[in-house]
């Protein structure tokens, strides 16, 4: 049981050879593998659902050693559309976010320009939209790719 | 083949991981605290306001609205040598007290832990506040919370803030964004952050040895940033806030008082207040200084928060603002119903409305009761709408009150 310091410059090394392991929104089903690799996550469960229409999604759920729940929906044709997180601390954004973290940070501080404060924050870019809230120790939020929603998820599937 | 790549990384990874298991984290323990010299004992002159601090909620900083500020003073631990610093935002939703490192003037010694410096990363939704953590005497009327300690935020000898806080959300680094000095953290959990007591990656705590040279590590108690009534000699089991009631159409400027204790002095006694039990973290890591929320047929996690600056709820039939995105925007203003229920089984129906958010922006108000936003399914944000017009008593988590240990609140 000593550290896990070998598993840094290992994952650097895959990191680098492989763009995609750091995209988990808009990212492919690896992508989740490499969220729970690079978050510690113990992956709890798989579960396959069916929305109104014909298509089909499966919800992979991350539990954080900090207890934190991330879920991360991928579609039928393999691509995460939404991810969501609920816990006593906050998730690796970056890692859960993937190639929309800058947009979204950058959104955050124009929004903390026209509203600043702690409170909650819903925002929508161009191609993604996020919520977060709760106060300090009870995280809650979400991000997903509206473009990206298969036919018949409702927003309030993605919880 | 990237994909193959791929896949034989993360089963390396993964099989590395099972492997290990543990962590990199250092344990921060206490150690002695310095000899502080005993200042002179102030003249005990107890008046009735000993124990209370004014509230303003008004233009404020930067003019955003529902913005309850406070005036902190703060002090060298064991001198005199002392400043005062307004516009602190009041903060139900959080523990402990935070200032930007631009308004400290006074110098405040470094929390030491281990062989280097205690940083700390807070995270506030989708934003994050870094910085050192240091000591003060805290002031707030007549009680002192002696060589406690805050997060000094931005602090430029701790400039490069580690990937595992910035990862987590929008740096936080001037009053600008956040509308107000600093945060006085009074929620009702002792310190900020429990967890970290025995697991390091929250990302809440480091230990740096140099300013770029940081470690995520476990943190004590008694390390970490503390809210502060819990180290009031007296009136140290929670606080009452009471804002007056303000108009629909909102008010420029109004003011309330922030009263220290729960039935420990004259001014501060429950009265016919009903006290609703909300969760402690011992219940709960996930879930603590919750309540429940009947809205819309839904059964939503729920807290009372001043730091909220409206009420954040899941209401997909009422528009929201085009331009202030996720504030609420009806065209006309809108007459709601919840129900609060606390955990001891106490309930209560509240009434409450949501007017146009971008009319009441553009109005030159800045104490508003009908301001409001979404919210996440399933969660219920009573922000400081919810306190104009009563008094609200926070009761800290283990602390013994007139009404039972906390935590709880109560109106």
């Amino acid at each position: 049981m000593k550290s896990h310091r070998w598993l840094s410059p290992i994952m650097f090394v895959c990191l680098i050879g492989s763009p995609v392991a750091h995209a988990a929104l808009g990212g492919n089903a690896q992508s989740v593998q490499a969220d729970q690799a690079n978050m510690e996550a113990a992956r709890t469960s798989a579960r396959q659902m069916f929305a109104a229409v014909q298509s089909t999604y499966t919800i992979q759920s991350l539990t954080l050693p900090s207890g934190t729940v991330v879920h991360e929906y991928l579609s039928a044709t393999g691509q995460v559309f939404a991810v969501t997180w609920q816990g006593s601390t906050m998730p690796d954004l970056q890692q859960i976010l993937g190639g929309y973290m800058g947009g979204v940070a950058d959104a955050v501080k124009t929004y903390r320009g026209q509203h600043p404060g702690i409170g909650p924050v819903s925002l929508s870019t161009d191609n993604v939209v996020i919520q977060a809230g709760g106060h300090m120790g009870v995280y809650v939020g979400r991000a997903y790719l509206p473009a990206a929603l298969p036919a018949g998820v409702a927003l309030d599937d993605i919880q | 083949m990237r994909s193959l790549f791929l896949l034989a990384c993360v089963t390396l990874a993964l099989g590395l991981s099972g492997c290990g298991g543990g962590n990199d984290s250092t344990t921060v323990t206490t150690s002695t605290p310095p000899t502080i010299p005993v200042s002179p004992t102030p003249p005990t002159t107890t008046s009735s306001a000993s124990n209370q601090v004014a509230i303003t909620v008004n233009r404020g900083l930067t003019g955003e609205p529902d913005t309850p500020n406070v005036s902190v003073t703060i002090c060298v631990p064991g001198t005199t040598t002392c400043q005062t610093i307004p516009n602190v935002l009041l903060d139900t939703g959080s523990f402990g007290l935070r200032l930007f490192s631009s308004s400290v003037t006074i110098p405040l010694p470094t929390r030491t832990a281990g062989s280097g410096t205690l940083t700390n990363c807070a995270q506030f939704g989708l934003g994050t506040t870094y910085g050192s953590v240091k000591l003060a005497d805290i002031k707030l009327a007549g009680e002192t919370a002696s060589s406690t300690a805050i997060q000094v935020i931005a602090d430029p000898n701790f400039a490069t803030v580690p990937t595992t806080c910035s990862n987590r959300g929008a740096q936080v680094t001037s009053a600008s964004a956040l509308g107000s000095n600093g945060i006085l953290g009074i929620g009702s959990e002792p310190i900020d952050c429990p967890g970290c007591e025995t697991s390091a990656s929250a990302g809440a705590y480091y230990i740096c040895t140099s300013a770029s040279s940081c470690t995520q590590a476990t943190a004590a108690a008694a390390l970490q940033v503390t809210n502060p009534i819990v180290n009031f000699p007296l009136d140290n089991n929670g606080a009452l806030i009471t804002l007056p009631s303000v108009a629909a159409s909102g008010s420029a400027d109004v003011s309330g008082s922030l009263t220290f204790g729960i039935g420990t002095q004259t001014n501060n006694t429950l009265g016919n207040a009903t006290i609703y039990t909300i969760t402690p973290y011992v219940i709960s890591a996930q879930y603590y200084g919750t309540f429940t929320t009947l809205f819309n047929g839904s059964s939503d996690v729920a807290f009372v928060d001043s730091g909220s600056n409206g009420l954040f709820f899941n209401d997909s039939g009422i528009s929201q603002c085009t331009i202030s995105h996720g504030f609420y925007c009806p065209a006309s203003t809108q007459s709601l119903n919840a129900v609060m229920q606390g955990n001891n089984g106490t309930n209560s129906s509240q009434n409450f409305s949501i007017a146009n958010a971008q009319t009441l922006f553009s109005s030159s108000v800045y104490a508003i009761n009908n301001l409001g936003g979404t919210e996440t399914a399933g969660y219920f944000d009573w922000g400081l709408p919810f306190f104009f017009g009563r008094t609200l008593y926070t009761a800290i988590d283990g602390r013994s009150t007139p009404g039972g240990n906390g935590p709880y609140i109560a109106f």
